[in-house]
């Protein structure tokens, strides 16, 4: 009867203590992180929602597919969360998450016919005219961009988007540096050759 | 390779801010002097800016609730798996436990307890097989 007592007890202190507590208590990322591994729900959900936007630009560059992106993008929470135990705490917590759904959109793209994973065979630049002509700056851009081999776009999307550093990217997409810093530089290089051209015809420069 | 060809191959990583420090100055300093990787440095810098400014695409409706439906979807199922193992190996226990009771005032005890032991659990693996093979098969149908 006491251990009863006792057990409705330490609950019902928790709670109180808890609803004492501001909701926005900022939650260390370490705390979080033991959390997250040990599965607690609303952990997981917390993280769910902070990535949602940036995740999900990610993958969507990479598939230019909103309904795959959003597959890809539970699909890499699914896995997330499986796998976070093996999550080493003093790796970035981004890097991880990126390089699961990075995974996860790589085996999409391997059956998607017509996306080329190989980034030797690129051609080093097009002649955009004859293409339909654009209204606005950022539109050429993302046309471009969608036009450039996966693996660039995502090099692309991890630096300029994601602001990450090469060792972040060579991280998340398990590819040397040397390998990384080239995809970086031939997709400017080609966005370059593609952009001038047409940004000078349409004063946009 | 001439300074001019090597500077200019190094343009694009620059305005990716990808160089290191000493390959920066380099590379600044090469622009005071020349006009043509001037210009290309100002394209370069044009597209890189123009890439950290790009739309971003809207997130679908409820992307984040869907997602934690179909996580506690998982996280129940795996529960229920492991559920049915505990109840599996806990009705092993208390048989086995039985039987062990009946073998030590039995002759033919002893026969059933070894069919027990060896012969029961390897009739356990069929099903095992068949647990693994339906967990890979809804993990891959997930895409």
């Amino acid at each position: 009867m006491r251990l009863f007592g006792a057990l409705v007890r330490i609950p019902s202190a928790v709670m109180i203590y808890e609803a004492a507590l501001p909701k926005d208590l900022a939650v260390t990322e370490q705390d979080e992180l033991a959390r997250l591994r040990r599965g607690d729900p609303a952990a997981i959900s917390a993280a769910v929602n902070r990535y949602q936007h940036r995740l999900y630009r990610y993958l969507f560059r990479l598939v230019h597919d909103p309904a795959a992106a959003d597959d890809l993008f539970q699909q890499t929470w699914l896995n997330a969360v499986r796998q976070v135990r093996r999550y080493d705490p003093h790796r970035s917590f981004d890097t991880w998450l990126f390089a699961i759904a990075h995974n996860a959109a790589m085996d999409l793209l391997r059956r998607k016919p017509g996306e080329t994973l190989d980034d030797r065979d690129f051609p080093a630049a097009a002649d955009p005219v004859g293409e339909a002509i654009a209204s606005e700056r950022s539109e050429i851009l993302e046309e471009q961009m969608a036009a450039l081999p996966a693996l660039y776009r995502e090099a692309l999307v991890l630096r300029f988007e994601e602001d990450m550093k090469l060792e972040e990217i060579a991280e998340v997409t398990g590819a040397p540096l040397s390998t990384v810093k080239s995809r970086v530089q031939r997709a400017i290089e080609t966005l370059r050759q593609r952009m001038s051209t047409r940004w000078r015809k349409e004063d946009l420069l | 390779m001439t300074a001019h060809e090597k500077i200019s191959e190094l343009l694009a990583l620059s305005a990716a801010g990808l160089l290191s420090p000493d390959e920066e100055r380099a590379v600044k300093s090469h622009l005071h002097e020349c006009a043509e990787c001037s210009a290309r440095a100002e394209e370069f810098a044009r597209i890189s800016s123009a890439l950290g400014r790009l739309p971003a695409p809207p997130t679908p409706p409820f992307l984040a609730a869907r997602t934690e439906s179909r996580l506690a979807a998982a996280a129940d199922g795996r529960q229920g798996e492991w559920l049915a193992a505990l109840a599996a190996i806990a009705a092993w226990g208390i048989s086995a436990a039985i039987w062990s009771l009946y073998a030590l005032f039995s002759q033919r005890g002893l026969i059933l307890l070894a069919w027990f032991f060896v012969i029961a659990p390897l009739l356990t693996v069929p099903a095992a097989a068949a647990l693994a093979r339906r967990r890979r098969f809804a993990e891959r149908s997930v895409l």
